[in-house]
């Protein structure tokens, strides 16, 4: 109790010092611990991109390659699916439902993606959020297209818009499909994933868009089909480039997976997307121990800062030690005065910090989640949070040994008076 | 009348040199007296109420405080009885610039139970008894509680710093130049004030100063310079 008091106001008594140590705890404090939010959050928000998918399949290549560019839309596809390999599967007797993908085309910059109408049924993101729609709704026509919400925020589109799609996936294009425009029907709303960057049109779209085109090339002039003709075609794709299996149990994954592995008529490969995303991740995840391993190093400067800071007053409180000796206190009691202050300065930066943690959280996590789809938790601190509590508070006992060592030291070699 | 303090055959020195700072044959207070020590700077006189503080211990001889042999205590139980039973009062910047007067009077209480005990037995509280030695000490404690110590005049401080060496009547009140910042007629009050109290609580007094002036006023003048022999030799060569 006497000790608690002593150190309070003697603390109190050195506001400025005090204050600039416990800032630098707490800044050091709510760094670590919001880089561990940022962290998990990105980690957390990366393996989430899609959800509730058992198996992607596509053309055979590698299995990284296969995930991003089904899931992120990154790269390229090797090789196509064929639709008929895709309807055989999609009517397997495990399968519950199949999203098929379809990519290769563009809109200024952003990728199209050909899909069905299970996209914005069964696509599911970050646990069990669904594809929900800001306005309007679903493509029904050839002609129509859904896009996500941040491709409606940065070239400000609005429902009934018409847009030119081109091909190939460069952010300039030689070759416009501009004699085929569609016109928005449905904005998504945010979901901090790719499809948020994606242009929705239908199979059929994506296949009637190059349906007068021979050998990736585009049509020559006079033998172009034009849109209204197209509108009464009867068309029917001929490939996509991957799809998404949920099955009806999951007991059956790995049976799924070899099967179409092994599929005789043509080269896929299936993929579990939890497994894939979690290799990816510790490949790209190297920048994330980078960022805590400053994080660290932020920590023990704080340490030194505040033994420096102690430290410094060390000789002006040779007179404060000698009185607290005269009236009575043991040796040890002057050992642990500076052990006790640095867990109060450590403490207290610690609640401030926290304060400085929740407070970032709160005024970042709506850009956070809007702009990079980063889900932050504002929940209380987690196990790991405690953990690293507990060593910033190991660790400045360790450190101020050192202080308090010195102050044992000279008191002793003051004894009841300071030689002033 | 027993005596308080006894010292004999006392040699002390650093660990450093070989030659004592303090070789003292024998000193002794008795209970009540007050006893003037006339040391001027480099007599070893902080080094002997450092070993009578319990702070340091000699090589050789005794020191005997209230019956009981400092020499062959715990550090912690010489800390004990300094907190219990003695009561010091430095030339200056003696308080804790942190408390208020109350505060830095009633400190002692904080590190040993007996002199909390001894002033619960006379006043209702801790802080009573602070502001009753204020009064006593011719101090306004309304006005003290107010100010940061820090504010006070250097006469008021060392009042304030005499209050906290009386609280909880100490068997000995040990003094170092308390009077050397205070003007001629502070001085002479401070000491009549101080010896009121002693003489209330027949607490033992040993009042260093090289100011012989002050000396008349107590029952023996013992010159530490005589007393203390490796002193004189050092001198002499």
């Amino acid at each position: 109790m006497t000790m608690i008091k002593v150190v309070i106001k003697s603390l109190f008594n050195r506001k400025a010092t005090t204050f600039l140590t416990i800032l630098s705890i707490a800044l050091s404090v709510s760094l670590l611990l919001g880089i561990e939010r940022v962290r998990s959050g990105a980690r957390k928000s990366f393996e989430s991109t899609v959800s509730g998918v058992d198996l992607i399949a596509g053309a055979r290549s590698g299995p990284v390659n296969l995930l991003l560019y089904s899931v992120f839309r990154i790269g390229d596809a090797t090789n196509n699916v064929s639709y008929q390999s895709y309807e055989r599967f999609s009517v397997h007797e495990k399968v519950a439902w199949t999203i098929p993908i379809s990519l290769g085309d563009s809109h200024r910059g952003f990728r199209v993606v050909g899909t069905n109408g299970n996209y914005f049924k069964f696509y599911r993101f970050a646990g069990d959020k669904k594809l929900s729609f800001s306005q309007g709704k679903a493509f029904e026509g050839l002609f129509d297209v859904v896009i996500g919400s941040q491709i409606a925020k940065s070239l400000g589109y609005s429902l009934g818009e018409k847009i030119t799609l081109s091909h190939g996936s460069g952010e300039v294009s030689f070759q416009e499909h501009a004699d085929k425009p569609f016109s928005i029907v449905g904005i998504l709303d945010s979901t901090g994933t790719p499809v948020d960057k994606s242009v929705h049109i239908s199979l059929e779209a994506m296949h009637a868009l190059h349906v007068d085109w021979k050998d990736g090339a585009p049509p020559r002039p006079g033998e172009e089909v034009s849109q209204s003709h197209l509108l009464n075609m009867d068309i029917k794709p001929a490939a996509i480039t991957a799809f998404f299996i949920k099955l009806k149990s999951k007991i059956a994954i790995f049976n799924v997976q070899r099967e179409i592995n092994d599929f005789r008529e043509e080269a896929l490969l299936a993929i579990l997307p939890g497994v894939t995303l979690r290799n990816l991740w510790e490949t790209i995840g190297l920048a994330e121990n980078a960022l805590f391993a400053v994080s660290i190093m932020v920590f023990f400067v704080t340490l030194i800062g505040m033994v420096i800071s102690l430290l410094a007053t060390m000789n002006e409180r040779r007179r404060e030690m000698a009185i607290l000796r005269s009236v009575g206190a043991k040796k040890s009691f002057i050992f642990s005065v500076l052990i006790v202050e640095s867990c109060v300065l450590t403490l207290s930066g610690m609640v401030a910090g926290l304060l400085v943690l929740y407070f970032g959280l709160t005024v970042s996590r709506p850009v956070l989640e809007s702009e990079m789809g980063m889900t932050l938790g504002l929940f209380a601190p987690t196990f790991n949070d405690v953990i690293y509590l507990c060593a910033i508070l190991v660790g400045s006992v360790i450190v101020s040994v050192v202080p308090a060592w010195r102050a044992y030291r000279n008191s002793l070699a003051d004894g009841l008076m300071v030689k002033s | 009348m027993n005596p308080i303090l006894e010292v004999s055959r006392l040699s002390f020195s650093w660990p450093s040199s070989t030659s004592a700072v303090l070789d003292i044959d024998s000193f002794s207070v008795a209970q009540g007296e007050k006893v003037f020590l006339h040391g001027p700077s480099g007599s070893g006189k902080s080094t002997l109420l450092n070993l009578i503080g319990g702070v340091l211990t000699p090589q050789r001889g005794e020191i005997t405080f209230n019956g009981m042999n400092l020499n062959e205590m715990s550090s912690e139980a010489r800390d004990l009885v300094r907190g219990d039973q003695m009561g010091f009062i430095f030339q200056m910047f003696n308080l804790l610039p942190y408390l208020n007067a109350v505060e830095n009077i009633t400190l002692p209480c904080e590190f040993s139970k007996r002199k909390a005990m001894r002033v619960l037995e006379q006043a209702s509280s801790l802080g009573d008894e602070a502001r009753r030695l204020l009064s006593a000490l011719r101090l306004d404690p309304h006005i003290l509680e107010e100010k940061s110590v820090t504010q006070l005049s250097v006469g008021q401080q060392q009042r304030v710093a005499t209050a906290r060496a009386l609280i909880g009547r100490p068997e000995m009140v040990i003094a170092d130049e308390p009077t050397s910042a205070l003007d001629s007629n502070i001085r002479d009050r401070f000491l009549r004030l101080l010896f009121d109290e002693c003489n209330r609580n027949g607490t033992s007094l040993v009042f260093v100063s090289h100011d012989l002036d002050l000396g008349k006023n107590f029952d023996r003048v013992v010159s530490l310079e005589e007393i203390n022999r490796s002193f004189t030799a050092d001198t002499n060569e």
